[in-house]
């Protein structure tokens, strides 16, 4: 799980450290056939169920998963939204624990990860290591001494690692200095992409930051260069809201308590909209003016407030608006006795 | 752009023949490779561009070079029958076996989208071989009875399989 409510630390929200693999001798998922992908989740699940390092595990096909269930998964980043797209021929194996969890047949046949709160990227490889070190003695990689690992796209090839980290970022977008930092970290070989991934935009101030490239760099190298830039952009916010709180106090407590009013007046809420607020939330929580809350409080109602989250809390189907209305009525609850102090 | 090179040896144009060649092109062409070095100058006569952000693919692609890979009968996987064709329109191969067949095509795009192009990272274990060591008794009781029954190819595959056995535990024990 990615999401920890009892966590303080509000600027690194989550780490993610993910390997794409393949197995020799068959065709890579996008140009199997469905028959292909359908032996193979059914050679390859069990196997990986058996792993020393994933017991307790808990296969999944996706074949069989409710809508709610598969945004309950994307909502706890145990699978892309891509993956809970994907029908029979998909799989998706979870350590009981959720630290780790691996898709099958998504682009690549194999695609593993160890998610976890703050910033983990050292532990989530040691993790992930050891899971793919286990499943290599059992499954015959697609690998090239030249390139490394094989690949469906070869974006990914050599390493095959993708490693990202969750920022929490709202100060510096506030005052407007995002631009030069993903411009910078484009540069120099780094991809920020919003809260849900790949194409999204960063709302609720969440800015995820991975690593471009795979191939010619090791594990190692890329991991320190990730954390180097992460724990850098960190420093630029802790200065950002400083400053925030010394130079633009009343723009600041305009903001939070804008947020603030909406929270706990409106009756109807989009989830979009409710991550927006909440960032706002945090910030204030963080700088003194929001009282009475806590931040685990406010973590909790991020993921709860999810339109899985909330589907799963109830027997009757829900419709997007009754999920607005509850949203609300749930937040208005939630934070009752909440204060703003400027 | 060097930087893709920097392997190459120096060696003068193969146009010209007066300048050092810096631009180096593998051409495929029905499934062969010809690598062609030029320098700049007459890179740019023959209508390269390689001072623009133009990507690698985009130059052969205005060499001709990938359509007449094409046209000459398409190379094609022997694995997944992925096309060059293919390849090209959607940058991603179909197997791990694409990764032999479209060698030169997947280099050049490799290097558009990576900074490096030989592996550093983690390289996959040799398998561990697995000795079942069952108790020796046993198996020698079993060869006894196979011996008995007169089935001497069960009485082989049963010596051997104590023989593995008792190897595999003296090995264990040295190291």
């Amino acid at each position: 799980m990615w999401l920890d409510p009892m966590m303080e630390e509000d600027v690194i929200v989550s780490s993610r450290v993910r390997l794409a693999r393949n197995i020799r001798g068959e065709i890579f998922p996008q140009r199997a056939s469905i028959e292909d992908r359908v032996r193979l989740l059914a050679k390859v699940s069990p196997v990986v169920c058996a792993l020393p390092s994933m017991t307790p595990a808990l296969a999944l096909d996706m074949d069989g998963l409710s809508w709610t269930d598969k945004n309950v998964l994307c909502e706890r980043h145990l699978i892309s939204v891509e993956h809970s797209e994907k029908g029979k021929g998909s799989g998706v194996v979870l350590k009981a624990d959720e630290s780790v969890a691996i898709m099958i047949n998504e682009e690549d046949h194999l695609r593993m990860q160890a998610i976890s709160p703050g910033l983990a990227l050292q532990s989530g490889w040691q993790k992930i290591d050891v899971v793919d070190t286990e499943l290599e003695q059992c499954v015959d990689y697609a690998f090239s001494r030249r390139i490394g690992y094989l690949t469906a796209c070869p974006s990914n090839v050599g390493t095959g690692l993708r490693a990202s980290v969750m920022l929490h970022l709202p100060a510096l977008n506030l005052l407007n200095e995002m631009d030069p930092i993903i411009k910078g970290l484009t540069r120099t070989g780094f991809a920020v992409r919003g809260l849900l991934g790949e194409g999204t935009d960063a709302f609720g101030n969440m800015f995820q930051i991975s690593n471009q490239m795979t191939l010619g760099e090791s594990e190692k190298a890329i991991l320190d260069r990730l954390t180097d830039v992460v724990l850098e952009i960190a420093g630029h916010e802790k200065n950002a809201r400083v400053r925030l709180v010394e130079q633009r106090k009343m723009y600041l407590a305009d903001y939070v308590g804008r947020a603030y009013g909406v929270l706990m007046n409106a009756q109807l809420l989009s989830s979009r909209e409710m991550l927006d607020l909440l960032s706002s939330l945090r910030l204030g929580v963080d700088v003194g003016i929001i009282r009475d809350v806590s931040a685990p409080t406010i973590h909790e109602l991020m993921l709860l407030t999810q339109p899985g989250h909330m589907q799963i809390m109830l027997d009757r189907e829900l419709s997007p608006e009754d999920r607005d209305q509850m949203r609300a009525q749930m937040v208005r609850d939630r934070l009752r006795k909440m204060r703003v102090r400027v | 752009m060097a930087d893709l090179f920097v392997e190459w040896p120096k060696m003068q144009c193969e146009s010209c023949g007066e300048y050092e060649a810096n631009v180096h092109l593998t051409h495929v062409v029905n499934g062969m490779t010809r690598e062609i070095h030029v320098c700049e100058e007459c890179a740019g006569k023959n209508g390269i561009n390689i001072n623009g952000a133009m990507s690698l693919t985009d130059i052969l692609v205005g060499l001709g070079a990938l359509e007449e890979a094409e046209d000459g009968g398409g190379k094609a996987c022997p694995f997944c029958r992925l096309t060059a064709a293919e390849l090209r329109k959607g940058s991603r191969p179909g197997c791990a076996v694409c990764y032999e067949t479209f060698g030169a095509e997947l280099k050049i795009i490799l290097a558009d989208m990576q900074k490096g192009t030989k592996h550093v990272g983690k390289v996959p274990g040799v398998k561990a071989v697995v000795v079942r060591s069952v108790p020796t008794e046993n198996m020698e009781r079993q060869l006894a009875d196979a011996v008995a029954r007169e089935d001497f190819e069960a009485a082989a595959r049963i010596r051997d399989e104590i023989r593995n056995s008792k190897a595999s535990e003296e090995l264990e024990k040295k190291s």
